[in-house]
């Protein structure tokens, strides 16, 4: 069976105008995801996490090597691939309803041979009877359902989740790291998922990639042996767990203390 | 061990919407126009301290400031016989011409301006020029060219209301948050598609903010140019009265112009809200 991603070398250079020169955020990084699987990518921050993503999205043209797609190159956005975005990015006029449908509406589909798809996705979310409340009465942790549901509606093979519980606080953001594996279980998409936090990082996936500080190479790939669904077990109890999060933490210290001093250096000087 | 139990959470529970209480009429009244009534009760207050200083103060000379009854008097009367709304009628018919002009040019250009950068760069330094400059100085040269009747007086209150809304229907389309675009982008939106389903409706806060600025400039520029020689409206009643040393008409022509200006910009913040329903407060 094909692979959902196969990047190969991949480079993304960027153009600093302010300072004149041109910044590598990704070098050579090659990372494979199988359809259906769940990939996790931490790395210190700025590190080229959100750039690949943007590459994957087709947002971003790398400068250098190959990405496909179920074997297709990518020649920017497609209906194949959807978006999670940290700040939710929910349209403020629209309501829950419109929100979801706006993935639809853009790819020309007739809302009225979607209502049940709409509503299922809303209630697969947990927003049932929310349907026509504005983004700005919801709680941060509800807004990030109805980004989930609005990049679920257009059923694509792929899910990219940019930090997706990064600002929803702590204990929404565990209820929604089981109610995403949930869903997941019904709609079976492979996800590309970026985080800071490692415990995320190992409760959600697959598989995980550790990033290097810029510019991004891999630096580990870690395979999560842990049974699913985790939401029914509590998997950080298992000697595995601790065992696993203290490796991914040793493989990052020296990284994220890499990134604080040329921080510092970089305000220093 | 305690088994963990999966929560379905936020599932609306039919009890968190809990029914309004009812309440009585005059309850209702109350919690519903405590703002008007207040205000009203602090005008009423107004014009009584305004009559009873009047009477009782000899220091203030009733020929220049005269009292609250012989003004509201006044102005009662030529409201009946008609003196006071037909003048009205006829400074608003020039306010609404001239800000439906400004609003029909300035919405065009601005999302035009604001959304192709080589037309900003050759239409803003004009606007710029424009806005700063004192455009009521160039009042006597139009008189002269358009004479004093409405037409002076309707360019003069759409080039006025012009300003504010292509103003901010400018900003409104630069404003707009990069990750909403990215949204529309990442779904696979077209140029078209982004700039119909994001940027404009997002302007639209921005545009109506600017048709709110220049509702209440055109009314002060209507004003202003019914001063100089207007042959009808409002101003020119007030600038009449006062000539001939008619202090009661001449303040009974201010109360019109501040209750009209008051009616005016309440309107729009009632339609404002009906269009944007996703910005309605939550009452308690």
């Amino acid at each position: 069976m094909a692979n959902a991603i196969d990047a190969t070398s991949i480079s993304v250079e960027y153009t600093l105008i302010r300072k004149k020169t041109r910044l590598k955020a990704l070098h050579k990084f090659s990372v494979s995801v199988k359809d259906g699987e769940f990939l996790v990518i931490v790395g210190p921050s700025g590190c080229g996490k959100t750039t690949f993503m943007n590459v994957v999205a087709g947002e971003v043209t790398p400068s250098e090597g190959e990405l496909l797609i179920f074997d297709k190159p990518v020649s920017g956005p497609g209906p194949d691939r959807s978006v999670v975005f940290q700040e939710y990015a929910l349209l403020p006029w629209r309501t829950v309803w419109d929100n979801v449908k706006f993935g639809l509406e853009i790819q020309g589909a007739n809302e009225s041979e979607y209502m049940d798809r709409i509503q299922h996705f809303i209630d697969l979310v947990g927003l049932t009877g929310f349907e026509r409340s504005y983004p700005h009465e919801l709680s941060g942790g509800m807004c990030q359902r109805v980004g989930l549901a609005r990049a679920l509606a257009t059923e694509p093979k792929i899910l990219l989740m940019d930090e997706p519980f990064a600002a929803i606080d702590a204990m929404s953001r565990e209820l929604m790291q089981g109610e995403l594996e949930r869903i997941l279980e019904q709609t079976g998409q492979t996800v590309v998922f970026i985080t800071h936090s490692i415990d995320e990082a190992i409760t959600m996936g697959d598989k995980i990639v550790v990033m290097t500080a810029v510019p991004g190479r891999m630096k580990d790939l870690v395979d999560v042996n842990m049974p699913r669904p985790r939401y029914e077990e509590h998997i950080k109890l298992l000697p595995e767990y601790s065992e696993m999060r203290e490796h991914i933490w040793d493989l990052l210290r020296g990284e994220a203390a890499s990134v604080l001093r040329a921080g510092a250096h970089e305000s220093g000087g | 061990m305690t088994e963990y139990v999966p929560q379905a959470p936020d599932k609306a529970p039919p009890e968190k919407f809990l029914e309004l209480e009812k309440k009585s009429f005059w309850e209702r009244l109350w919690k519903n126009y405590r703002a008007g009534i207040v205000a009203l009760l602090g005008i009423l207050l107004f014009f009584i301290l305004w009559e009873v200083v009047q009477t009782y103060a000899p220091f203030i000379d009733p020929f220049i400031i005269p009292t609250a009854s012989d003004v509201l008097e006044v102005l009662w009367q030529d409201i009946i016989n008609g003196v006071l709304p037909s003048e009205l009628a006829w400074s608003l018919r020039n306010y609404a011409a001239g800000y439906l002009i400004a609003t029909a040019t300035a919405i065009p250009i601005g999302l035009a301006m604001g959304s192709i950068p080589i037309v900003n760069r050759l239409l803003s330094p004009y606007l710029w020029i424009g806005f700063v400059m004192p455009r009521i100085a160039f009042l006597p040269i139009v008189i002269i060219a358009l004479g004093f009747g409405p037409e002076a007086k309707i360019l003069f209150i759409s080039i006025s209301c012009f300003f504010p809304i292509i103003i901010n229907t400018i900003a409104g389309v630069q404003t707009v948050s990069p990750s909403l675009i990215k949204v529309g982008r990442l779904f696979g939106g077209t140029r078209l598609q982004v700039y119909r389903k994001i940027i404009f409706p997002y302007a639209i806060n921005f545009v109506l903010t600017g048709m709110r600025i220049a509702a209440r400039t055109g009314l002060v520029v209507m004003y202003a140019t019914e001063i100089f020689g207007s042959p009808a409206g409002i101003g020119a009643y007030v600038i009449e009265k006062s000539d001939v040393f008619v202090m009661e008409g001449a303040f009974a022509g201010l109360i019109v112009i501040v209750v009209t200006a008051l009616v005016i910009l309440t309107l729009f913040d009632y339609i404002d809200g009906l269009a944007r329903p996703w910005r309605s407060e939550v009452s308690f």
